[in-house]
């Protein structure tokens, strides 16, 4: 590649990258729902066609998990549209059958002409407070078929040639409990595809419809070649490992998740063969949402400067047979796929890449405790609280660096709502948001510590509760242990309940709680061989206690001049040898 | 034009009605169409108003006209030739969830004078249950899709992406697809007609016989109202079966010049759960009550709806507030209104009686990606003086013994009377995988199930039938006061 094309390539990805950025500030400064703008739980990305194909070619920081889904739902509406398309067309879709996770998560895409063609498709994929069915918030626990998750959304012109479709407008907002919520939300998405557009077009306008796309394929080339240059430094075979999900709300325990990740030189296939058949409650993942895990997990693997395109998907291949809980058939209900068994998806990828790259893999942790609530303002409005802060805290630890606060990666760019504006927009109060000593997962390196947190409730509410990572918590890697388990538990009048697994459509008074605490994340390499200081530290900072740091990581610390033992320490030890060459 | 020749468009309004009924009837494909009657084929005018409509069931009696009323008024300046409109919203001019209404529009002198359309009950619209009745859902979203106002053609091209949105959010897909398409022939050749009147008669004529048509059932309302409307009376009606907050229709009627002022304000507020009638459907069962010796010799149109004016404050069972479930009020409240209308009027009987017992039955949950439930209740409660089923069923047909077994599901076991007047059926469930739903009565008379394994699943809202599970129906004679038979 000559320089001028090499700069020019760089320039042409820095303007869609921008524009990708752009499209994010759109949706956070202009959506109504506090899931939109407080927590960001959504993803913008620009495609372009190529070879008849969408292709990823900019992406926001946004949330991980929707990273590949956002692909495959892309891919499914241009099928349906493909003769159909027009400039002011805006496309809505949320359908688990075709392209999509669960049903919240929908995308909005927008075509964007050039020579009066469509070549580029900003596109934004945001999970909705609610999708009607069932359950306010669209986690149904009981739900058994597709339809007990919520309203299955097909692509659907939501404006045509720039105009509003105004009867299929309202019956997209008639069929969701937050309408209000959902048109601001809406709106905010198209005004980001409207805002990418005007900055694709400039990009055009400056470098020519041909070199644009040149670049465009320098730029995906580059990525490849990265992601295949890390493969290729793993050594080639067949790495197989297995994990396990608690159970899926309906009777069925420990459901099998396995995975063998085959290296051949730059290529890497994830074969799930061998997992448990699809099961009837809400955890059964769609292809999209294994793909997209899948890729979470690689992802995590990858020098975080490698720009994310189709590039990056281009080495990786999956198997997933249809009729198992990681693609089930239509309509098995998957609800919760993008939590359970998402999760299990990646842990039990990076379970299998940790025998060929274990210095690239960790940050594991997706397993939450979850608790949904609805209720209704003083004026009879509707609110639902998704009960973020809940969830936050236990990433794992990672080679070279301990498990970090607040979200692991598999969730970043969601932000935690400020706890002011949450008992702004909700009436709540959050009471208890903080670690909780002795819940990390012990390593050479650590899991962040588990976080404890009690939210009170100001006004009657129904709550729907489901805990995961309990029976299998979250693994550690190479040697760390596992993350503790979670907990959950409501109290309403005084009575307090311990979740065990679910609680479906629970009423709670004014003045309830809900207690979460969020197990921490597993740890990396073996815990005595995490340096004394380290320890010390932990201990100081109230993450471990001093029993835990003799026990667990064989540190003797003396309690009164909170120093290290050095004698006892070495006592403790012993003999055994550090493994990972860090002392 | 003539008085004769007046009433003879009138009629051919109500023959083309009927016939576009029975089209729709003989070309659906759900069997709560062909076989229980939830169906109705209306035309109305370019401002709404029901010129002539037939119905299988009195649940349906408003229900068009209310929809298109709304729907003329949510699309307005916005409808063309060669749209077909589709709705189907409880909180729309509807009854309950499920329920959609076709309405193809309908030229004449250059601009929309006529409305076509036919409604009728899906067999699944989504919802946390298979079919239409949800007894746990306490909001409108867990009953089935909203479908509130859409174009399904527009301007003569299909709106497919529509279509797919209303295929994919429901458990029979294929059979609603096929009830839609007949639903599109239907109106289409009721259109037709209506075309043909006009071009032989004019469009001057012909509204002004739909017009003399409304007049005259006015007139009759009138008279029928004179007979038997004892002003300032009133009546009270409440639900008696247990698992249900207390919901009562309350009822004061007074003569208002030529109209019948009836008050439900009394009533009790809305339910928690899913017994609430909608304003629609409400009016369908005051009409019922009242005008029930009418409905069989006059064509049902706008004389005859209002001919009586309803009055209720908000938030009452009998006008729910949004977003309340109201998929069993058609089921449990009507019979309230009923029988209160009956107590203030001073009649001799209520037109309804508790609904007959009944089970829904579908393939178990998540099971099969295509499911129909099947709305199995094998006879009907008898009356003393009629051979044919309850008012309340309308066309309902009484399922033969070969259909019941021809799929291979069910077997009849028994149906026959018990000496006292009352029918007792047994029916036995053939296979395995099907679960069910029993709705309420209103009087505790659901059908029992005997059968080995526990009837109830650990964590289900729904019945798990085994093969050879006994399900006992008990129809109990009804009194009447000399009821007629009610479409």
């Amino acid at each position: 590649m000559q320089s001028d094309e090499m700069i020019r390539a760089r320039v042409v990805a820095g303007a869609f990258d921008t524009a990708a950025e752009e499209m994010s500030a759109t949706v956070t400064r202009t959506a109504r729902s506090p899931i939109f703008n407080e927590a960001h739980d959504f993803t913008t990305g620009i495609f372009d066609l190529h070879e008849g194909k969408a292709r990823l070619i900019a992406q926001a920081p946004g949330c991980t998990l929707h990273l590949y889904a956002i692909c495959s739902a892309v891919q499914a509406a241009l099928d349906v549209f493909k003769n159909d398309l027009h400039p002011g067309d805006i496309i809505l879709a949320s359908d688990p059958g075709h392209g999509g996770t669960h049903i919240p998560d929908h995308v909005v895409i927008m075509p964007v002409f050039a020579d009066r063609k469509p070549v580029f498709f900003p596109v934004v994929r945001a999970h909705f407070a609610d999708s009607g069915g069932p359950v306010a918030g669209g986690y149904n626990p009981a739900a058994r078929d597709i339809w007990q998750d919520g309203v299955v959304v097909p692509p659907l012109k939501l404006y045509e040639k720039g105009e509003r479709r105004t009867d299929v407008f309202d019956l997209i907002l008639a069929n969701n409990r937050v309408e209000t919520w959902l048109k601001g939300d809406l709106d905010a998405m198209r005004g980001a595809c409207l805002t990418a557009a005007r900055g694709i077009e400039r990009v055009i306008e400056r470098f020519g419809l041909a070199d644009v796309r040149a670049s465009i394929g320098h730029n995906v080339a580059y990525t490849e070649r990265r992601v295949r240059a890390e493969i290729g430094s793993w050594p080639d075979g067949d790495y197989h490992a297995e994990t396990f999900i608690d159970h899926d709300y309906q009777g069925a325990h420990d459901i099998r998740i396995c995975c063998t990740a085959r290296v051949r030189g730059s290529d890497i296939t994830f074969d799930f063969t061998g997992s448990a058949p699809q099961v009837d409650g809400f955890v059964n993942s769609t292809l999209a949402n294994t793909l997209s895990f899948v890729f979470v997990a690689i992802a995590s693997c990858i020098d975080e400067d490698v720009p994310i395109n189709e590039g990056y998907i281009n080495p990786v291949r999956v198997v997933a047979p249809e009729g198992t809980v990681v693609n089930p058939r239509w309509p098995k209900p998957v609800g919760n796929c993008t939590c359970i068994c998402g999760a299990e998806i990646a842990e039990v990828a990076l379970l299998a890449l940790s025998q060929c790259a274990p210095q690239r893999v960790g940050v594991n942790c997706h397993k939450l405790p979850l608790a949904y609530t609805s209720g209704r303002y003083e004026d009879g409005k509707p609110w639902i609280s998704l009960n973020f802060h809940g969830y936050t805290g236990g990433a794992g630890a990672a080679y070279g660096t301990d498990g970090w606060g607040l979200y692991p990666p598999l969730m970043t760019g969601v932000i935690l709502p400020s706890i002011e504006m949450n008992e702004m927009q909700y009436p709540m109060r959050i009471e208890r948001h903080e670690y909780v000593t002795d819940t990390e997962g012990a390593g050479l390196w650590r899991g962040a510590p588990g976080v404890g947190t009690r939210i009170r409730f100001l006004a009657s509410n129904i709550t729907n509760a489901m805990l995961a990572g309990v029976r299998h918590p979250t693994r550690g890697f190479c040697g760390g242990n596992d993350g503790p388990p979670n907990a959950l538990a409501l109290t309403s009048e005084g009575v307090r309940l311990d979740v065990t697994e679910v609680v479906y459509n629970h009423r709670l008074a004014r003045d309830s709680t809900i207690e979460f605490l969020r197990g921490g994340g597993g740890g990396w390499g073996a815990p005595h061989e995490r340096p004394p200081a380290s320890v010390l530290a932990d201990v100081s900072n109230g993450y471990v206690s001093i029993a835990a740091a003799e026990e667990v990581y064989g540190v003797a610390i003396d309690e009164r001049t909170l120093t290290v033992e050095q004698q006892r320490t070495t006592e403790l030890r012993g003999d055994r040898r550090p493994a990972h060459g860090q002392e | 034009m003539t008085a004769l020749a007046s009433q003879i468009l009138q009629n051919r309004l109500v023959a083309i009605c009927r016939e576009g009924a029975e089209t729709f009837r003989r070309m659906a494909r759900s069997p709560l169409v062909m076989q229980e009657g939830q169906y109705a084929c209306a035309v109305l005018d370019a401002e709404g108003r029901l010129l002539a409509q037939e119905q299988g069931e009195p649940s349906q009696l408003a229900a068009v006209r209310d929809t298109v009323r709304r729907l003329v008024d949510y699309f307005s300046f916005n409808i063309a030739d060669g749209d077909i409109l589709l709705v189907g919203d409880p909180y729309f001019g509807g009854t309950s969830g499920g329920h959609l209404t076709v309405v193809r529009p309908v030229q004449a002198g250059g601009d929309i004078a006529f409305f076509a359309a036919v409604r009728f009950a899906a067999v699944d619209l989504a919802g946390d249950v298979s079919g239409l009745m949800q007894p746990g859902a306490h909001e409108v979203w867990q009953e089935s899709l909203r479908v509130t106002p859409v174009k399904l053609n527009r301007g003569g091209n299909p709106q497919k992406d529509v279509m797919r949105y209303i295929l994919r959010n429901t458990r029979a897909p294929d059979c609603l697809r096929a009830d839609l398409a007949a639903a599109f022939a239907s109106t289409g050749r009721v259109a037709d007609k209506i075309d043909a009147i006009v071009e032989t008669h004019g469009l001057e004529a012909l509204v002004r016989a739909a017009d003399h048509g409304i007049a005259y059932a006015r007139i009759r309302a009138a008279h029928s109202l004179d007979r038997m409307a004892a002003p300032g009376g009133t009546g009270r009606a409440a639900l008696s079966e247990d698992g249900f907050a207390p919901v009562e229709v309350a009822v004061s009627i007074a003569r208002a010049g030529q109209t019948l002022r009836i008050d439900f304000s009394g009533s009790s507020r809305t339910s928690e759960g899913s017994a609430n009638l909608t304003p629609s459907a409400t009016r369908a069962a005051v009409v019922t009550q009242l005008f029930s010796g009418l409905l069989e010799e006059l064509a049902v149109n706008e004389g005859l709806l209002e001919a009586v004016e309803i009055v209720c404050s908000a938030d009452r069972c009998v006008n729910p507030a949004y977003p309340a479930a109201v998929s069993l009020g058609w089921r449990l409240v009507s019979p309230l209104v009923s029988a209160a209308l009956a107590q203030a009027t001073g009649s001799d009987a209520a037109v309804f009686s508790a609904a007959a017992p009944a089970m829904v039955v579908f393939e178990a949950v998540g099971s099969a990606a295509q499911s129909e439930p099947i709305l199995l209740s094998p006879a009907y409660r008898p009356a003393e003086g009629l051979a044919g089923s309850d008012p309340l069923d309308g066309l309902r047909m009484l399922p033969s013994a070969e259909e019941l077994e021809t799929a291979g599901a069910f077997r009849l076991l028994a149906r026959q009377f018990d000496g006292e007047g009352n029918i007792l059926a047994e029916v036995e469930v053939a296979r395995e995988g099907f679960e069910a739903i029993l709705p309420p009565t209103g009087d505790d008379n659901r059908p029992a199930v005997r059968q080995r394994r526990p009837l109830v699943r650990d964590r289900s809202n729904v019945l798990d039938l085994e093969a050879g599970a006994v399900v006992s129906f008990s129809y109990a004679r009804r009194e009447t006061g000399g009821s007629h038979a009610i479409r």
